[in-house]
């Protein structure tokens, strides 16, 4: 794996980036599913109407 | 975002604050249509509850700013497409009421208008002719069989013959309206800006009973299981007898002031909500705290359906909460 500048990403980079974007909430047009391992077992979804 | 998630079928409806209003799918909170108030001259706000009537959905919009243009729209429940929208100056922050064939809304101009639901086209129109500079939220009117209540800015509350517009009585209490008129177990309930809560005879208007508060009544009055319940300022959630003799019980905001949009009636309890996104569940019959739950953000309004919680925040998160 490079970088822009060409310069090699050790393994470990590419695993930290994987948990990273793994752990992201997944979004599409204001929905963020939340439900699954978050803090709150009873939380179905959550949506970001954005104000 | 300030309105209540709505349910109606599938779907959960939901007015922001950003000026969009949109349907999602209760089960998902995939969007299934929304309606971007930019395209009319907006953005606007959306502050009221939608009132759903057969394939409508009909919502008031309001405006903060000069050069934008509010409407009273009407939805098309299952497409979002427009049937009709009504042009209003500064918008209507409050909820729409119906009687049979019309609706009626209070717009921060202190007028009630009065539509047939099917066309938007205008019936009559009532105005105390009291200004809003401040943008104050206007009161959410009560609708009985043949009259419209009203409460005003100008520290009046009416009844209007639903029909024609016509004032069958006026009542003076002193100081501007601060909660919904609530028609309740043949009384009519309104609060003012000078601590009171009152008790109105519907049929004439006369003042039956009068309970000085400690603080504003303000917000949505609710009556469930036989009592009143209402927010004195954001500091307490008050339970009253309908009589207005006696305090049934009241519970402070003890971490965060209450800043749910009204308490909301939940399975014989009520729902209250902090600025620290707190949600409460207390026994209407004594007050005892039965659940409560964490959010994050401000809680704003809380709808519901047969198993699941729909929280709103004020920046705009709406939360789905399998219901205890």
């Amino acid at each position: 794996m490079t970088n822009n500048s060409g310069a090699r990403k050790s393994p470990l980079f590419a695993y930290i980036s994987l948990v990273a974007l793994l752990a992201t909430p997944f979004e599409i047009d204001g929905l963020v599913d939340a439900g699954k391992g978050a803090a709150n077992p009873r939380l179905l979804w959550t949506f970001d109407t954005g104000g | 975002m300030f309105a209540t998630p709505t349910v109606a079928g599938d779907l959960l409806f939901i007015g922001s604050c950003n000026g969009v209003f949109r349907a999602l799918e209760k089960g998902t909170g995939k969007v299934r249509w929304s309606y971007d108030t930019r395209q009319d001259g907006g953005p606007v706000e959306f502050h009221g509850d939608p009132l759903l009537i057969e394939d409508l959905v009909i919502v008031g919009s309001d405006r903060r700013k000069t050069g934008e243009i509010a409407h009273l729209y009407a939805f098309e429940r299952d497409t979002g497409k427009p049937r009709w929208k009504y042009r209003i100056n500064l918008g209507v922050a409050s909820d729409v009421v119906r009687i049979g064939p019309n609706i009626y809304a209070v717009t921060l101009q202190d007028e009630v208008l009065c539509l047939d639901w099917k066309t938007g086209e205008l019936v009559w129109k009532s105005a105390t002719g009291q200004a809003n500079e401040e943008f104050l939220l206007s009161s959410t009117p009560a609708a009985s069989r043949d009259r419209i209540f009203f409460g005003g800015l100008d520290g009046t509350v009416s009844a209007l013959d639903a029909n024609s517009g016509a004032v069958l009585w006026r009542r003076e209490l002193g100081g501007r309206i601060t909660t919904s008129v609530l028609l309740a177990d043949g009384n009519l309930y309104a609060g003012n800006s000078n601590r009171h809560l009152y008790r109105l005879d519907p049929g004439t208007g006369a003042v039956t009973a009068d309970f000085a508060a400690e603080a504003v009544p303000t917000e949505r009055l609710l009556f469930a299981d036989g009592s009143l319940l209402f927010f004195l300022a954001d500091e307490k959630l008050a339970c009253l007898d309908p009589s207005l003799k006696a305090i049934r019980w009241t519970q402070p905001a003890a971490s965060a002031p209450w800043s749910s949009s009204r308490p909301y009636s939940w399975k014989r309890a009520v729902l209250v909500g902090n600025e620290k996104g707190e949600l409460f569940a207390y026994r209407i019959s004594d007050g005892s705290l039965l659940w409560s739950e964490k959010f994050e953000g401000v809680i704003r309004g809380i709808g519901h359906s047969d198993d699941a919680l729909y929280v709103g925040t004020l920046k705009g998160r709406v939360y789905a909460h399998k219901s205890r």
